[in-house]
């Protein structure tokens, strides 16, 4: 089972840049990320779910792609980081969402 | 998570109060424009939706007067109603009214509740008598809102992005999500973004945004095959929602949507799926649902549109298919009923299920 304490959800706004669509990013992303893993010897992470790349479902009128990829494990999050994004760079206009924290609530 | 943050969430107050307030008025304004050459409920969006934009760069700290600043500047841009048709200028006036008053004690997470429960409710009734056990045991399953937000404006990405603009999706739903600020993980999670440009349109549509979450994505069997979840599943949904409110008139019931509700999919949505040139996919299953639904229409058959809808939502695939397997056949069908609509329609009398169909087709 993998150990889920350095679990850490990474979520990546994906824009197409021409002749890529909205759709074609959608029907390719998860096979070129398998790939690029398999091409680096850590296709392994996908079979034990240690890493798991989804697509968001939307309503479908958005003109960007949301990938969440849950990492379970330290080799999860570092394959992210340093297999899966820069190759997903290479391609296409990715936005980390990053971390901030709440500082209070909306009830005034 | 479950919140927002104080100044995001008095826009999203004011925004939910008056656009819920307007949503109630709706039918009363359409009466007293309908003989108006000069005045339309279009231009009464308009300028609701222009006092909107007026009030995005308004801080006010508390909801109360927030509310009140709306209301100034949105009587400020319909005043000229009271000369052209004195009756509609009086139902906004009613609006205002009631906006004011409830300022107080508005909740926008009550008010996105309701319509979320709307859109789930009418969604369990579509698949109410489903025979596929894969669809029936997930119509227990109720997702929770979370209004992601992270500081930037709406959940990191651009406060300025039209929620119908280049962002991301206004709704979405996710099997997973993880509270970036609680350190949470969640599952089952409809996500509710709150964009800056917040219009009449995004409102109005919400019931249909959360029906379509349930019946293209929560309900049913989900294998990313856009063409039927994000396309086929689309128009059923709209079929249905104007083939159970006629139903429910007649039945002397209250439809949970008004007119304007009912057809915002057709008139904004639609228009916008088709024009997107980025993502043609929804906009072509949701055009070979609507043929196929237009051929077998009438026609004695098994293989009916609803029960090809019905099979489609439970597909599991066998030993052997491919979990593309429902976009490789409803590709099939767009093609065919493209050619060939009389051979297409002697190939699914016969059929017994998809699978033979789509043998038949081979």
């Amino acid at each position: 089972m993998a150990d889920t304490t350095n679990q850490e959800i990474i979520e990546l706004a994906i824009r197409p840049i021409p002749p890529d669509t909205v759709a074609s990013i959608k029907e390719e992303i998860l096979s070129e990320i398998e790939a690029v893993l398999k091409e680096k010897g850590q296709e392994k992470l996908l079979v034990g779910e240690d890493l798991k790349p989804e697509v968001e479902k939307t309503f479908p009128i958005d003109q960007i792609v949301i990938l969440v990829i849950k990492a379970a494990t330290p080799i999860a999050v570092w394959a992210v980081n340093e297999i899966v994004i820069p190759k997903l760079r290479e391609k296409y206009g990715v936005d980390r969402k990053k971390r901030s924290d709440r500082d209070e609530s909306g009830d005034s | 998570m479950d919140y927002l943050l104080t100044q995001l969430a008095v826009q999203y107050c004011v925004f939910t109060l008056g656009c819920r307030k307007l949503t109630e008025r709706l039918p009363h304004l359409t009466a007293t424009l309908s003989a108006d050459t000069r005045l339309s409920v279009k231009d009464c969006y308009r300028d609701f939706d222009a006092a909107l934009a007026d009030f995005k760069r308004c801080v006010e700290p508390k909801r109360a007067d927030a509310v009140r600043r709306f209301v100034e500047g949105w009587r400020g841009r319909t005043q000229y109603y009271e000369k052209i048709n004195r009756p509609a200028w009086m139902v906004l006036e009613e609006v205002a009214e009631g906006t004011l008053q409830a300022a107080e004690n508005w909740d926008y997470r009550a008010d996105i509740e309701d319509w979320h429960q709307a859109g789930r409710s009418l969604a369990h009734q579509y698949f109410a008598a489903t025979p596929y056990p894969e669809i029936s045991r997930k119509l227990t399953r109720c997702a929770r809102i979370v209004y992601p937000y992270d500081g930037l404006g709406s959940d990191g990405y651009k406060p300025d992005q039209n929620p119908f603009g280049k962002g991301p999706s206004p709704v979405a739903y996710r099997e997973t999500y993880q509270d970036l600020s609680a350190q949470e993980s969640l599952e089952n999670i409809i996500l509710v973004r709150c964009f800056w440009d917040k219009n009449m349109a995004l409102y109005l549509g919400y019931p249909f945004m959360f029906l379509h979450e349930y019946t293209a994505h929560i309900f049913v069997n989900d294998y990313q095959n856009d063409i039927f979840n994000d396309g086929w599943m689309l128009f059923a949904a709209a079929q249905f929602l104007q083939r159970q409110a006629i139903e429910e008139r007649r039945a002397g019931k209250k439809f949970p949507l008004n007119p304007a509700q009912l057809n915002i999919f057709e008139n904004e949505f639609l228009p916008q799926m088709k024009a997107n040139d980025t993502n043609n996919i929804p906009a072509k299953g949701y055009a070979i649902a609507s043929e196929i639904y237009a051929l077998l229409k009438g026609e004695n058959v098994h293989l009916t549109f609803e029960n090809i809808t019905q099979e489609l939502a439970a597909f599991v695939p066998q030993a052997g298919e491919p979990k593309q397997w429902p976009t490789r056949f409803l590709n099939k069908l767009g093609e065919r009923i493209e050619i060939e609509a009389e051979r297409l329609l002697a190939n699914i009398r016969p059929a017994t299920d998809i699978r033979d169909l789509y043998s038949r087709l081979a």
